[in-house]
């Protein structure tokens, strides 16, 4: 991700995330990622929302954990949504999307159609000559509609999975 | 007849556009480039001179285009690999049918590139060093070729011999019987083959699509327009991996998770399927090894339990030097673990076959 659009992009993540989650507050900034958020539920209980960018494209995704750490779980294997379990983590995506390729938010959808054209091309036997990604200037403004996109996502599926985690363990609704 | 220029002494037809050139021309002139760059085993190197000689060079291209028709696939360059082979080709078949195409669709100096590397790393196999004894009856004993080529005793042995092991990652490094994972599955769906063919174009024009990318810069983006375009393949074969991989079924695929930490930390696709995964890095070319890609292969080594796959998808085939240089930049045990694909099929083949296995 072009890195103009990584810093507007946690920017509206971090405006949004105030206004709408006041008590996730912001743990890590990576150079893999966008930013991680999470929230104390309990002395061992963590709850993590995370964006994450891909290297060589303007798109990204959204990560849930919880763990009984205070650090973003990643390197926990588990995906299953066992709330005895010390720590969880998956792509949000995954919470709708079960099997196959995850949903993704894609902010210049005009690369992926260059690279559909250029596989066109090929088969045709030509060679395809790419074309540029589209400015900075015109993908900064795709991102306030897709960070609020994501985060609805998140009150539809995300929220839900957090606040079963918290009745699981006897604190009741949290979100 | 036409003369090979290190051979002879006498000169190619450079007066005559190179897409004129006859099929005999164009082998001699890729046969030419090979000598001429000295990367061969001496013995493959000398087969591979006599083979070009005039007296065999009608021959030989007379004898590629039989065997290549013998497996008539409409239109040339359609057919993959697996299809050769799941139609009971033999590997030398499969190298002839590979070169009728690679030398037949020759038009100009980078195709004549092109064409000179598959034949070059072709012939670092030993069913390439059979189809040359074929030609030439050149029948040398085994036991002769075995080189070091490096300091680890890593040995080529251009007769086979030594024992094969499953990891494709060996294959190259060990030239013997080759392994043919995509015909052991007659049933691959049809994306995956026509992905194969896409893939094959891609590696065959890459140099191509740069080289116009760059002719055709304006000169405001000329200084950028490599790297953008390089970026773009990159993705560009990324994306039709992604495409192969995304025809198994009941595997769940994430793109460029966390792995690691720091610089590597992020690798390509992982793959899983129950409590299996397997993870997957693509690069087009390992020519250049950045400590990125090294860090990418060992996390991902760390993190593949017993039952994991680790594979390193790379577009255009490592060359020896390349494996070589990508074993020794890897901590021990790394590279071994590895299953090095080059192709659209062997990819899909193999992840299928990692992800069934541990189910059972």
């Amino acid at each position: 991700m072009r890195s103009a659009i990584k810093k507007q992009l946690f920017k509206t993540f971090r405006q949004e995330l105030d206004q709408q989650y006041p008590s996730f507050v912001l743990t890590e900034v990576e150079a893999d990622c966008v930013g991680v958020w999470s929230r104390r539920l309990a002395p061992q209980l963590y709850i993590f929302f995370k964006v994450m960018q891909f290297p060589n494209e303007d798109t990204f995704v959204a990560e849930l954990a919880w763990s009984d750490q205070s650090l973003f779980p990643w390197d926990c294997d588990n995906r299953d949504l066992n709330f005895d379990l010390p720590a969880w983590w998956d792509r949000m995506g995954r919470l709708w999307k079960k099997g196959g390729m995850e949903p993704v938010w894609e902010l210049a959808p005009e690369d992926r159609l260059d690279l559909e054209a250029a596989s066109r091309a090929r088969r045709r036997n030509e060679i395809h000559q790419y074309s540029e990604s589209p400015s900075v200037e015109t993908v900064v403004p795709r991102i306030q509609p897709c960070v609020e996109k994501c985060l609805k996502k998140f009150q539809k599926y995300g929220v839900p999975v957090f606040n079963k985690l918290a009745n699981h363990r006897g604190l009741g609704d949290v979100l | 007849m036409v003369e090979l220029a290190k051979v002879t002494g006498a000169k190619l037809p450079h007066d005559n556009p190179i897409r004129n050139w006859t099929f005999e021309q164009k082998l001699a002139a890729v046969a030419d480039r090979i000598l001429k760059s000295g990367k061969l085993a001496p013995e493959i190197a000398r087969q591979l001179e006599a083979a070009v000689q005039p007296e065999n060079l009608a021959r030989m291209g007379a004898m590629i285009a039989l065997l290549a028709a013998a497996h008539a696939f409409p239109p040339a360059g359609l057919a993959a690999d697996a299809t050769l082979l799941a139609f009971g080709g033999t590997e030398s078949e499969l190298i002839a049918h590979r070169l009728y195409l690679e030398v037949s669709s020759v038009q100009d100096e980078l195709d004549l590139n092109s064409a000179a590397r598959v034949l070059e790393e072709e012939l670092a196999s030993n069913a390439a060093g059979k189809l040359i004894q074929r030609f030439t009856g050149v029948k040398k004993a085994r036991e002769n070729h075995a080189v070091t080529i490096d300091r680890k005793q890593i040995r080529v042995n251009a007769g086979g011999g030594m024992p094969q092991k499953q990891n494709p990652a060996h294959l190259p490094l060990v030239p013997g019987k080759k392994k043919r994972p995509a015909a052991a599955n007659p049933a691959l769906p049809k994306a995956v083959k026509r992905n194969q063919a896409e893939h094959r174009r891609m590696v065959k024009n890459q140099q191509k699509q740069l080289k116009d990318a760059i002719d055709n810069a304006s000169a405001e983006s000329k200084p950028t327009i490599k790297g953008q375009t390089l970026r773009k393949q990159g993705a560009d074969y990324q994306n039709l991996s992604d495409m192969t991989l995304n025809q198994i079924h009941g595997k769940k695929m994430n793109c460029n998770q966390r792995i690691g930490k720091g610089v590597g930390s992020v690798i390509d696709n992982v793959l899983t399927r129950g409590s299996t995964s397997v993870y997957v890095e693509t690069k087009f070319s390992i020519r250049k090894l950045p400590q990125r890609t090294i860090n990418q292969l060992t996390n991902a080594h760390r993190k593949a339990k017993s039952g994991d796959t680790v594979i390193l998808n790379v577009a255009r085939k490592p060359t020896h030097k390349e494996l070589i240089a990508l074993r020794n930049a890897l901590p021990a045990g790394v590279f071994e673990r590895i299953k090095i694909v080059s192709s659209q099929t062997e990819l899909f083949t193999l992840v299928k076959t990692a992800l069934k296995e541990k189910k059972k």
